[in-house]
C-alpha cells in the first residue's frame, strides 16, 4: 500500500531548513502585540519639550484596553525612552493624564473622546487610538486597517500645538490626513 | 505509525523552540507594517481579529498567491485547512467538511468580491476555476470562513463563506506587464495599472488574456472500444479566458467592475455526447459582468453602508449527440443561461453601551432574468424549452456581539429571508471565552439553508413536481481553540458535528423528460477534527501544516459520501531565495481514498468506486532581476503523481484523471509609480 503520509518528512526536512536557515522573527500576532509594538515606535519618534518634568519613568498610558496594556507591559520590558525605564499605566476615563507622555485610548464612545482629548489640548502627551473619527476629535495618532495590516495617520498640527516633534522617519511612513 | 509518532513529537518540539527568539519591538517600523494581525471582514460584516469573530478563519494573501503561483480561487482553496478541490475538466468544485458532492456547483458555498454575493443566480454556482473571471492577481486577500453563516449572508452560505478582497491600486502602485508560457500550450498575458493619488483617489485596471490547449491526447478506459477512438479524446482539452478588473475608490466610494470569459471544449463526453467528436465539440463558455458600487459613511460612534449592485452571469453550451461524418450536426444540443440582478442593501455598525457592537441590515435583490433555453443546432424546430423567470427577494438581519467581561464575548445573529414561494428565519450563537488576547476557546451554533436553484426547478427536465422543492438545511456545532504563541506560532483546532437535512435530491421519475426529479429528502451526518500549525519565521520564511480528519455519512444508505476523504493533510512552507525579494515555495497536499458517486455497473449492480489516496507536490520560485523585472516559475505536481478525482454522474466514467506534472515560466516588468 502506498504510505499517505510521504509528504511529511519532506514538508519537515524543509521546515527545519527554514528555521536554522534564517533569523527568526515572526510575522502572524494579535492584534493588541501589533498595536504595542506600533506604539513603542511611535513613542521613539516623537521628542517631548524639554521643559517636561522627567519623572522617574517614561509612562504610556492606557485607556480602556487591558489587552493592549498586557501587550505592551510585555513589549517594553528592559526597554527605555528619555533615558528612563518605561511604565505601562491603566488610567481611567475620568483620571488626570499630563503625566502620561504617550496615551492610548479605545472603546470610547466619540463623546467621551472628545472629553479626553480637549483635557489634553496642548498639553505634550502623544494621543493614539483606533477609534473612527478620533483626528478629527482632536487626536493626533489614528490607526487603522487596510488588507489586514495597521496603517496609521497623524495630525501634525495638533502635534505641534502641544510641543511634540515627530521625526520624519515616522511621518514619512504615515497616511496622508 | 511509530515514525508519524516520531514526526509529530519533533513538531511539537521543535515549533516553540523556533518562536523563542526577537521580538515585535525589535522590528522596524517598515517591517511592522508588513505584518498580518488576522482580521477579518466577511465573518460579521466588519473588520475584527479572527481571534474573536464566530467563525474558524483563513486568510491568503497577495503575496501568498504570488509566492506560491496561484492560478485559480480553485488553487488558492486547495491550500486552506480541511478544503479540498475536484476537477472533472469542466469546472472545480470544492469540498468541505467532508461534503464534496460531485457534480453540486458549489452552490453549498457563498462566494464574495469585497462582501458582494456573486454566486449566480440560476445555477447558485461559485464558479472558482478560470471560470470565475477574476484573475488572482488582482486579490488583495482571500478570507475563507468556515461554517454556516446565512444569519447573515441567508442562501448558499452552507458549510463556508469566501470572500475575495481585490486589489487597490496603492498596492500596484505603477503598471505592470506579464507574460507566461508553460506546458500543455499555455499562454497569458497580463497587464495592470493602478496607483493611489495625493487627493486620496485610488484606481486600478487589469486585464488577462489566457489560453491553454490542453492535455493532446487524453486517455478514458471508460471509453476504448474501437468506435470511440480506443478511449483517447484528442485536443479536446484547450480553454481560453479573458478578464478585466477594475476598481476605483474616493472618499467613501468605492466601484468595483469585473468582465470575464472562459470557454473551454470538455473532453469528457459527459452528458451522454459523442465522444472525440472533432467537428462539433462538448463546449461551455462562461460569462461573468459586475458593477458594485458600496458607499460607506461615519456619523460620530455609527458605520453606514449603502450598496448598489449589478451582477450578470450567462452560460452557453454546445453539446454534440448526433453528427454526420461530413460535420452535419443531426442533432447537437444548444443549452444557454442568463441570471441577472441587481440588488440593493444598506447596513448599519453602531456600538451599544456595555461593549456592544450591533451590526444590521436589509437587502433587496430583483432577479431580472433568470432564463434557460435549450434546443438543437441547426434545427429549425421551436427550442425543447425556454424558461424565462424573474423573481425578488427581501431580507433583514441583525447581529450582536457582546464583550460581557474582558475574557467573554457573546454573539448572536439573526436573518430573515423572503422568498417569492417561501420564508426562512436563521440564527446564529457563538460563546467566546478568551482567557488572553492570544488566546480564544468558541463554541459555535450555526444554521443556513440553501435554496433551490434553477437548475433543480427546470419544470421540463424535472417535472412539476420541481416547484414543491424548499431549501435544505443544516444544524452544526463546532468548537473551535485559538492559540498564538509569542507571536510566532498561531494554530488553531476545531472539532465540527454537521446535520444538514431536507437535501434536495435526485431520485427516478419516469414521467419526467430526464426521468428524475429532484425532492427534499437527503439527511448527512458529518463529524470532523482540524488542526494547523502556522509558523511565520524570519527573513520572511512562513510554514503552515494541517491535518483534518472527516467523516459524512449519508443517513439512508448508512454509506460515507462521495468524494469525501477521511484524511486531508497539507504542508507548504516559504523561504528566501539566494538574492532580495526572490522566495522559494513548497506545498504538499494528500488526501486519502475516496469514494466515487454510485451508479449502475456492466452487471447491472448498483455500486460505487474508489479513487486512491495521492499526494501531490508544488513549487514556485520568484526571483526579481533589478528594479524593474522578475522572473517566475511554477511546477505543479512536481513528482508526475498519477490520481483521479470522482466526477457526477452526468459522466460515463466514474472518475477523470487529473494532469500530471505541469510546469510555467512567467516575466513581468514593473514600473513603479514615484511617491
Amino acid at each position: 500500500m502506498r504510505r499517505p503520509l510521504g509528504i511529511v518528512p519532506l514538508a519537515i526536512a524543509s521546515l527545519t531548513l527554514a528555521l536554522f536557515g534564517s533569523a527568526a522573527f515572526a510575522q502572524d500576532v494579535t492584534e493588541p502585540a501589533l498595536k504595542a509594538a506600533f506604539i513603542y515606535n511611535f513613542a521613539r519618534f516623537t521628542t517631548w519639550p524639554a521643559d517636561v518634568p522627567a519623572g522617574d519613568s517614561f509612562t504610556i498610558c492606557v485607556l480602556n484596553d487591558s489587552a493592549v496594556a498586557d501587550a505592551l507591559r510585555k513589549a517594553v520590558i528592559g526597554k527605555s525612552l528619555t533615558e528612563r525605564p518605561i511604565a505601562v499605566t491603566v488610567v481611567a476615563a475620568a483620571a488626570p493624564k499630563r503625566t502620561c507622555r504617550v496615551l492610548y485610548m479605545a472603546g470610547l464612545q466619540a463623546s467621551q473622546v472628545a472629553t479626553v482629548v480637549a483635557d489634553l489640548r496642548e498639553v505634550p502627551v502623544l494621543t493614539i487610538s483606533s477609534i473612527d473619527g478620533f483626528a478629527s476629535a482632536g487626536g493626533m495618532t489614528q490607526f487603522f486597517f487596510e488588507h489586514g495590516q495597521l496603517r496609521f495617520r497623524i495630525d501634525l498640527e495638533t502635534a505641534k500645538r502641544a510641543g511634540l516633534q515627530i521625526s520624519s522617519r515616522l511621518l514619512i511612513m504615515a497616511r496622508p490626513q | 505509525m511509530n515514525r508519524k509518532l516520531v514526526l509529530v513529537l519533533v513538531c511539537a518540539v521543535m515549533l516553540p523552540r523556533a518562536a523563542a527568539a526577537q521580538s515585535l519591538t525589535d522590528l522596524s517600523l517598515e517591517d511592522l507594517m508588513q505584518i498580518d494581525a488576522g482580521q477579518v471582514f466577511g465573518a460579521s460584516e466588519r473588520l475584527q481579529p479572527s481571534i474573536e469573530a464566530p467563525a474558524s478563519v483563513s486568510f491568503i494573501t497577495a503575496q501568498e498567491i504570488q509566492r506560491y503561483g496561484y492560478r485559480t480561487l480553485a488553487d488558492i482553496l486547495r491550500s486552506v485547512r480541511g478544503m479540498y478541490v475536484t476537477n472533472d475538466r469542466n469546472f472545480s468544485y470544492i469540498g468541505a467538511r467532508g461534503f464534496g458532492k460531485p457534480g453540486d456547483y458549489n452552490s453549498r458555498i457563498l462566494l464574495l468580491i469585497n462582501g458582494h454575493r456573486v454566486n449566480d443566480n440560476l445555477f447558485g454556482q461559485a464558479e472558482i476555476g478560470a471560470e470565475f473571471g477574476l484573475d488572482p492577481a488582482t486579490f488583495e486577500r482571500v478570507e475563507v470562513i468556515r461554517g454556516p453563516a446565512s444569519s447573515l449572508y441567508g442562501d448558499s452560505a452552507f458549510f463556508a463563506v469566501v470572500n475575495v478582497i481585490t486589489r487597490s491600486g496603492e498596492s500596484l502602485n505603477g503598471t505592470a506587464a506579464t507574460v507566461e508560457a508553460g506546458t500543455l500550450g499555455t499562454g497569458l498575458f497580463r497587464a495592470s495599472t493602478g496607483r493611489r493619488l495625493s487627493n486620496g483617489a485610488d484606481y486600478m485596471f487589469s486585464t488577462t488574456f489566457e489560453h491553454s490547449d490542453g492535455v493532446k491526447k487524453l486517455y478514458f478506459p471508460a471509453f476504448d472500444s474501437p468506435e470511440t477512438n480506443h478511449g483517447i479524446a484528442e485536443r479536446l482539452d484547450g480553454e481560453g479566458v479573458k478578464q478585466f478588473y477594475g476598481r476605483a475608490t474616493f472618499k467613501g466610494l468605492a466601484v468595483t467592475t469585473m468582465y470575464g470569459t472562459r470557454e473551454r471544449d470538455i473532453p469528457t463526453a459527459s452528458l451522454q455526447t459523442m465522444f472525440n467528436e472533432q467537428v462539433w465539440h462538448e463546449q461551455a463558455t462562461d460569462r461573468h459582468g459586475l458593477v458594485d458600487a458600496l458607499y460607506t459613511r461615519s456619523f460620530r460612534d455609527t458605520r453606514l453602508t449603502l450598496r448598489g449592485s449589478y451582477d450578470r452571469f450567462t452560460f452557453s453550451g454546445t453539446y454534440p449527440m448526433a453528427v454526420e461524418p461530413d460535420g452535419t450536426p443531426t442533432l447537437v444540443g444548444d443549452a444557454t443561461g442568463t441570471g441577472a440582478r441587481w440588488s440593493a442593501s444598506s447596513g448599519v455598525t453602531q456600538p451599544l453601551p456595555g461593549r456592544q457592537t450591533l451590526r444590521a441590515g436589509v437587502e433587496f435583490i430583483d432577479n431580472l432574468a433568470q432564463n434557460q433555453r435549450g434546443g438543437f443546432i441547426g434545427n429549425p424546430i421551436p427550442p425543447l424549452f425556454d424558461i424565462k423567470t424573474s423573481s425578488t427577494q427581501q431580507a433583514l438581519y441583525l447581529q450582536d456581539e457582546m464583550k460581557v467581561t474582558r475574557w467573554l464575548i457573546l454573539n448572536g445573529g439573526l436573518r430573515f429571508d423572503r422568498y417569492e414561494q417561501f420564508d426562512r428565519v436563521t440564527p446564529r450563537a457563538a460563546f467566546i471565552v478568551m482567557p488572553s488576547s492570544a488566546q480564544s476557546f468558541k463554541y459555535l451554533f450555526g444554521n443556513a439553508f440553501r435554496a433551490p436553484n434553477g437548475w433543480e426547478l427546470n419544470d421540463f427536465y424535472f417535472g412539476d413536481r420541481v416547484h414543491q422543492l424548499r431549501p435544505e438545511s443544516i444544524d452544526t456545532h463546532e468548537v473551535v481553540w485559538e492559540r498564538y504563541f509569542n507571536d510566532r506560532l498561531r494554530t488553531a483546532t476545531s472539532a465540527y458535528w454537521y446535520r444538514a437535512d431536507r437535501l434536495i435530491t435526485p431520485t427516478l421519475d419516469d414521467s419526467t423528460f430526464l426521468g428524475a426529479t429532484f425532492v427534499n429528502q437527503g439527511e448527512v451526518r458529518a463529524k470532523g477534527f482540524e488542526t494547523e500549525a502556522q509558523l511565520r519565521l524570519g527573513g520572511e520564511s512562513r510554514a503552515l501544516v494541517s491535518y483534518a480528519i472527516q467523516s459524512a455519512v449519508d443517513q439512508q444508505t448508512g454509506e460515507e459520501l462521495p468524494n469525501s476523504p477521511r484524511h486531508v493533510v497539507k504542508g507548504r512552507i516559504s523561504v528566501p531565495g539566494p538574492t532580495a525579494r526572490s522566495f522559494v515555495s513548497f506545498e504538499a497536499q494528500y488526501l486519502s481514498a475516496r469514494g466515487t458517486v454510485p451508479r449502475f455497473d456492466a452487471d447491472g449492480n448498483f455500486a460505487a468506486g474508489r479513487v486512491k489516496g495521492a499526494a501531490i507536490a508544488n513549487v514556485t520560485v520568484v526571483q526579481p532581476l533589478g528594479h524593474t523585472w522578475e522572473l517566475t516559475g511554477t511546477v505543479r505536481n512536481l513528482f508526475g503523481t498519477i490520481y483521479a478525482d470522482p466526477v457526477s454522474d452526468q459522466h460515463v466514467q466514474e472518475s477523470v484523471e487529473q494532469n500530471g506534472r505541469t510546469a510555467r515560466i512567467g516575466v513581468t516588468w514593473k514600473f513603479s509609480q514615484a511617491e
